[in-house]
């Protein structure tokens, strides 16, 4: 499906695996991500380190993620190349998301 | 390369954006863009060959998204086609309105889900503009080359 998904101490770690986030596969990160907070999990890290390209609807995918996060939950980002950096930069979205150089950061401050 | 024209077609298939996302970037990292990466050129092509496939075709497949790839001395232009319904005014409104993105106070939970692909595609051109002809609906998109060098 282009996700693989691991749970480690409370805190789901979504990789994805395939090499684009666009429109044909949006709808499954966001149904991915609702699957993880329905078993009971909302510290979601989004690891994108395999991903070279995203476009409008990828990026409305990960704000949709964030949302189903809620009030309580968290979303972080980790692992952008800088094609995909760029599209958080055009969108200031690099201001308001929590996003870390690499999987090990962000999973140390979420632990923190 | 002084100047050439390259004809692209694909079916309104959403799984079929990605193979002419990447023939563009392939054919723009040939060209040497002013300001704009071959990663842009591909962004705002996926961009707009999305809207043909959502908007004028409903994301029904079985039908043509063509995409002319010209440039010339100082300009790559690329014009996408489709035979769909003509752009929402909503959208079409967009391409001549100041970009607008968030900015730092805004709150992650009151950001809109779609309707950044306009934003992204006016963001990454240096030209866009949407013509209706009889029933084809055409957006060009234009990006600078840099001047040749002597």
């Amino acid at each position: 499906m282009g996700f693989e998904t691991e749970t480690k101490d409370g805190i789901a770690v979504v990789t994805v695996t395939a090499g684009r986030l666009d429109a044909s596969i949006a709808p499954d990160l966001k149904q991915t991500v609702a699957e993880i907070i329905n078993n009971g999990t909302s510290r979601i890290m989004l690891d994108l380190e395999s991903v070279q390209f995203m476009d409008s609807s990828g990026l409305g995918a990960v704000i949709s993620s964030f949302k189903l996060t809620g009030q309580k939950g968290e979303f972080v980002i980790c692992n952008m190349n800088e094609a995909v950096k760029e599209i958080f930069t055009l969108t200031h979205m690099d201001r308001l998301f929590e996003i870390y150089p690499s999987a090990d950061e962000g999973f140390q401050k979420m632990c923190a | 390369m002084d100047s050439g024209k390259i004809n692209l077609s694909i079916d309104s298939d959403i799984r079929q954006v990605q193979h002419v996302g990447e023939a563009v970037r392939c054919l723009a990292s040939h060209l040497e863009l002013a300001d704009a990466k071959p990663s842009s050129v591909e962004l705002a092509v996926v961009e707009a060959v999305n809207d043909s496939i959502e908007h004028a075709y409903q994301s029904e497949a079985g039908n043509s998204v063509d995409v002319a790839f010209e440039y010339s001395t100082d300009c790559l232009n690329i014009k996408i086609s489709d035979y769909g319904v003509p752009m929402p005014k909503s959208i079409a409104g967009q391409l001549s309105t100041k970009i607008t993105m968030p900015d730092d106070k805004t709150d992650l939970d009151g950001l809109p889900e779609s309707g950044w692909g306009m934003q992204l595609l006016k963001s990454v051109c240096d030209e866009v503009s949407y013509n209706r002809d009889k029933s084809c609906n055409t957006l060009s998109l234009s990006f600078k080359l840099a001047p040749a060098t002597a």
